[in-house]
């Protein structure tokens, strides 16, 4: 008998379940030096799991009911390990300057890495459930990873009560969709024929569901808890809620909508059109007063998941890949935004205020040019990345015949282009008498050179990679 | 045969000497003296390609030349065009022109972080050059709006005392208007399903959709020109620029707006340009009337300029859309001219500005005396700033006011008592501060001008009046591109 059907479907994530335990042990009985080992051992089984998809056949499409591997999610898999390996690699320092130096913090890292791989290939809703409740978890533990400061603990606090309530939602919805259709799988609901009686229950599952995604998303109105967590978080694990979630959850939504919700999708359209308009709007109003960087960026991030559902919305096949470049090159810049928020010591202090900044570029002009070009990318000025990602969308939008989304949209991209210049203004223009010297990381700033040089130079190859995307066969 | 790619060395030289003043390094005094020189050289060889353009321009020929063609994205095709036609080409020369006058300037003038600003000119230049010379409208844009970059630090960084809200008011508008150009430039290709703009002169989009398109990317370069009621960005971002800032700004990118409106709207949008003409031509008249009036009440002289600038432009306006021939001739023309007067007078206020720290008018008195060789040229400059025969404002003012007499009599009527206006606030700004002395004031004490300045005044001064005497050289250029750009009409 064969005990273990299809291992190979799931090794990826069968290796990375194993490398956590392995941390677990390593952790609990070496007496020196733990979070290097454990760390150096986290890094590795994201490196094997990385090499071992890119040596597996990516093209394969493989499947059995609840678990699905395609191109695309190989490809996702790989962008999520990938980055997650940078944050882990880069922050390293950043959690020892900070004497949070628990080597916890690599392991709930992996687990959460393999909540959202689950949740990439999910094709269940049982299974969906799960992911998302596994990388929620870990998250909320790494949030309270500062376990002296107040700021931190309150946010956890946060996050998890309200993360808890999102997923019960998701679980409430998952079951309405059930106590019709019978079924939790993807592909039995997308070919179960609902009628006018049960079609408003199941609009309502759907309509739960969503919610609960888009918490985990924060796409305004389910935004309340990103600033506060953000902020509260300590930078590297923000540095992760900003980055790697959002591409697991955005996977998982596209696949729900698409796949047992797809005859729904007059309805969901307008959800989504709703969820757009109002994540522009807070985001980028809410981001015009902020101080504090990481809040900043918060309101930022916000606004950028507004932006990315426009893709979503069109649903045609050139929208989601739209979605998915705005998306890859929005969490790029993040991670590099983010190694530079990481990076800013100066004495023996973190600086997480904006003014804090003021004078930066007179020391240190190589940096702050940098800063200066992920900042306009993110703004979306040409000729940086982000212009190319805003402008996929905005036709995606136009194609789809939602061209009053696309006007909504550059206007909002105005008004944030006004948070993003005023860090440049402090960065360049407030001459401040005393300029901290500030000790910069040189892993982080090989980081920060590395995005911005990418989304410098993303114009010459824009059209290998959106062809790339394009095949994906999201 | 494969010629050598003129117009992307023109683009690419600026920026390899930008990359270059990055990575220079060594004692802090040469450095700023070597990145000068760098950049000084990269401006010179620009100005050099530039007029092996010239001579290799077929000037026989409507058509776009030096076309280079590299498809970027699959997409609409958008491609990497570029092409020249003579109009293109005089607006290259003058960019090519300005810039090493300003970075001669520069080196009395900026005197911190020469190697930002240094990056920062470079850049620019690149970017204004890629504008005119863009064929594909994509990258047009991306050259249109990355300007915004360059001049928001020169703005912000070496600017006056109220620089960061003018640099912002600067970016900020501006993004404003450039965004629904983007739009426009999305659904039009999504009609079309091409970005060229040669293949989108022959495209025909419905009269409905046409007049749609015209608005979002009127929006954008009217604000750019900048247009009345547009215009309110301008005073502000001029007063508080530095010197080069405002020759850049007044000299170069205020033509940017206008030459989007010829390169674009006219050919590819006819209908609606032709429907829309009769508006813009009033609000080119309420430009010149309202802003000179404006000007005539300024007490700071960088402002009054940036005001007269506003008129001007609306000459500008006014003479693209008479659409006929004479008029964007003299719309042309004007550009030119403007573009070299109002460098020189913003120069000659940073001159002033220079030595006693003050841009007030009622501080400056009896000039003639202190600074005669400075007055000279000023008062040569502000001749052909108010348009008096002989020197090159004249040729542009009048060309203007014909193209529009033949459509629009009484607003023709109006567009030319602007130019007894212009005369009266230029003229009582000249009195006031070269000729007068008033009563609480002493006798101003100021040096006079150094070799280099003088070098910088006559040749601004000189151009003025060869284009002021000699006309043709440029309307014979322009013609056959201008025939061509009527043709639809």
């Amino acid at each position: 008998m064969n005990y273990f059907p299809n291992l190979n479907l799931y090794i990826i994530e069968v290796i990375i379940f194993i490398g956590a335990l392995l941390c677990i042990v390593v952790g609990a009985f070496i007496k020196k030096n733990k979070f290097n080992k454990v760390s150096l051992l986290s890094l590795a089984t994201l490196c094997i799991t990385f090499v071992l998809i890119l040596l597996s056949d990516i093209d394969n499409f493989n499947s059995n009911k609840i678990f699905v591997n395609s191109v695309f999610t190989n490809v996702a898999k790989l962008f999520i390990l990938g980055l997650s390996f940078a944050i882990l690699y880069v922050s390293k320092s950043y959690v020892k300057n900070n004497n949070i130096e628990l080597f916890e913090y690599p392991i709930l890292m992996l687990f959460a890495v393999l909540g959202m791989l689950l949740m990439v290939s999910a094709n269940d809703f049982l299974l969906l459930y799960i992911s998302v409740e596994l990388q929620s978890l870990s998250l909320y533990v790494l949030v309270a990873l500062n376990r002296d400061s107040l700021k931190s603990s309150e946010a956890a606090l946060k996050y998890f009560i309200l993360g808890s309530i999102a997923s019960a939602i998701i679980l409430y919805g998952v079951s309405i969709t059930y106590s019709i259709t019978g079924t939790t799988n993807y592909d039995l609901i997308q070919a179960y024929d609902f009628t006018n009686n049960n079609f408003l229950l199941a609009s309502f599952g759907l309509i739960l569901i969503l919610s609960g995604l888009a918490f985990k998303l924060s796409a305004a109105p389910f935004h309340m808890w990103t600033p506060d967590v953000y902020e509260g978080a300590p930078s590297s694990v923000t540095t992760i809620l900003i980055t790697v979630p959002k591409i697991a959850i955005f996977v998982a939504i596209l696949k729900v909508l698409n796949e047992p919700f797809i005859n729904f999708e007059e309805l969901w359209q307008q959800i989504i059109v709703i969820l757009i308009i109002l994540s522009m709007l807070i985001g980028s109003v809410a981001a015009l007063r902020q101080e504090n960087i990481k809040r900043l960026f918060a309101y930022g991030t916000i606004a950028n998941i507004g932006y990315v559902l426009i893709g979503l919305v069109s649903n045609s096949s050139e929208g989601l890949s739209a979605s998915i470049l705005y998306l890859v090159i929005y969490t790029v810049a993040s991670l590099g935004v983010f190694s530079f928020i990481m990076m800013l010591r100066a004495g023996n202090t973190q600086i997480v205020n904006l003014q804090g900044l003021a004078g930066f570029s007179q020391l240190n002009p190589v940096a702050s040019l940098c800063i200066v070009m992920l900042l306009l990318s993110m703004a979306g000025i040409p000729p940086f990345a982000g212009f190319f990602a805003k402008i996929y969308i905005f036709i995606s939008a136009v194609e789809a015949g939602f061209l009053f989304i696309a006007i909504i949209g550059v206007i909002f991209s105005v008004i944030s282009a006004f948070y993003y210049l005023k860090i440049i203004k402090i960065m360049y223009m407030d001459n401040n008498k005393e300029v901290p010297s500030f000790d910069l990381d040189r892993k982080m700033y090989l980081m920060l050179l590395f995005t911005a040089v990418l989304m410098l130079l993303f114009i010459f190859f824009a059209n290998d990679f959106i062809n790339y995307i394009s095949k994906l066969k999201i | 045969m494969v010629s050598f790619p003129l117009l992307t060395a023109l683009i690419v030289i600026p920026l390899l000497g930008a990359f270059i003043a990055f990575l220079i390094n060594g004692e802090e005094k040469n450095i700023s003296k070597n990145l000068r020189e760098l950049a000084i050289w990269i401006a010179l060889v620009e100005l050099f390609l530039s007029i092996i353009l010239v001579f290799q321009f077929n000037f026989n020929s409507a058509e776009f030349q030096f076309v280079e063609k590299i498809n970027i994205l699959n997409k609409f095709n958008v491609s990497y065009h570029l092409g020249i036609d003579a109009i293109s080409l005089i607006f290259i020369l003058l960019t090519t022109f300005l810039f090493p006058v300003c970075l001669f300037y520069s080196k009395l003038s900026i005197k911190f972080r020469t190697r930002e600003f240094v990056i920062a000119m470079l850049i620019l230049e690149a970017l204004i050059i890629g504008v005119f010379c863009s064929l594909d409208i994509v990258l047009f844009y991306i050259f249109f709006e990355s300007l915004l970059i360059p001049m928001f630090l020169i703005i912000g960084i070496w600017g006056g005392k109220n620089r960061i809200y003018s640099s912002f008011k600067f970016f900020l508008y501006t993004l404003a208007g450039s965004v629904f150009f983007l739009i426009a430039i999305i659904y039009m290709a999504y009609i079309s399903n091409t970005t060229s703009i040669p293949q989108l002169d022959n495209y025909y989009f419905s009269t409905y959709i046409q007049k749609w398109l015209w608005v979002g990317m009127f929006l954008s370069f009217a604000i750019k020109v900048p247009m009345w009621p547009f215009h309110t960005w301008l005073p502000d971002a001029h007063v508080e620029a530095p010197t080069v800032g405002s020759m850049i700004l007044a000299g170069v990118l205020l033509k940017v707006g206008a030459f989007a409106f010829l390169r674009i709207s006219l050919p590819v949008l006819p209908e609606a340009s032709s429907f829309f003409s009769s508006y813009i031509i009033i609000l080119s008249v309420i430009a010149v009337v309202y802003t000179s009036l404006v000007a005539f009440a300024q007490t700071d002289i960088k402002k009054l300029i940036a005001y007269s600038s506003v008129a001007h432009m609306g000459y500008v306006t006014a003479g693209i859309f008479s659409i006929t021939k004479t008029g964007i001739q003299g719309a042309l023309f004007q550009m030119i001219s403007h573009g070299i007067v109002s460098a020189g007078l913003f120069l000659s206020i940073g001159l002033l500005y220079e030595r006693t720290k003050s841009r007030i008018i009622l501080d400056y008195n009896l000039l003639i005396k202190a600074m005669p060789i400075f007055s000279v040229f000023f008062i040569i400059l502000v001749l052909s700033s108010v348009g008096l025969p002989g020197t090159s404002g004249f040729i542009g003012e009048l060309l203007v006011v014909i193209g529009v007499f033949k459509n629009f009599l009484i607003y023709g009527f109006l567009l030319a008592s602007g130019i007894i206006l212009g005369a009266i606030y230029m003229m009582s700004l000249v009195r006031k501060i070269v000729f007068t002395t008033s009563l609480n004031n002493s006798e101003t004490k100021i040096s006079d001008l150094n070799y280099l300045e003088i070098l910088i005044m006559l040749l601004l001064s000189f151009i003025t009046i060869i284009l002021g005497l000699l006309p043709n050289i440029m309307l014979n250029v322009t013609e056959s591109s201008v025939t061509k750009l009527l043709i639809n009409f």
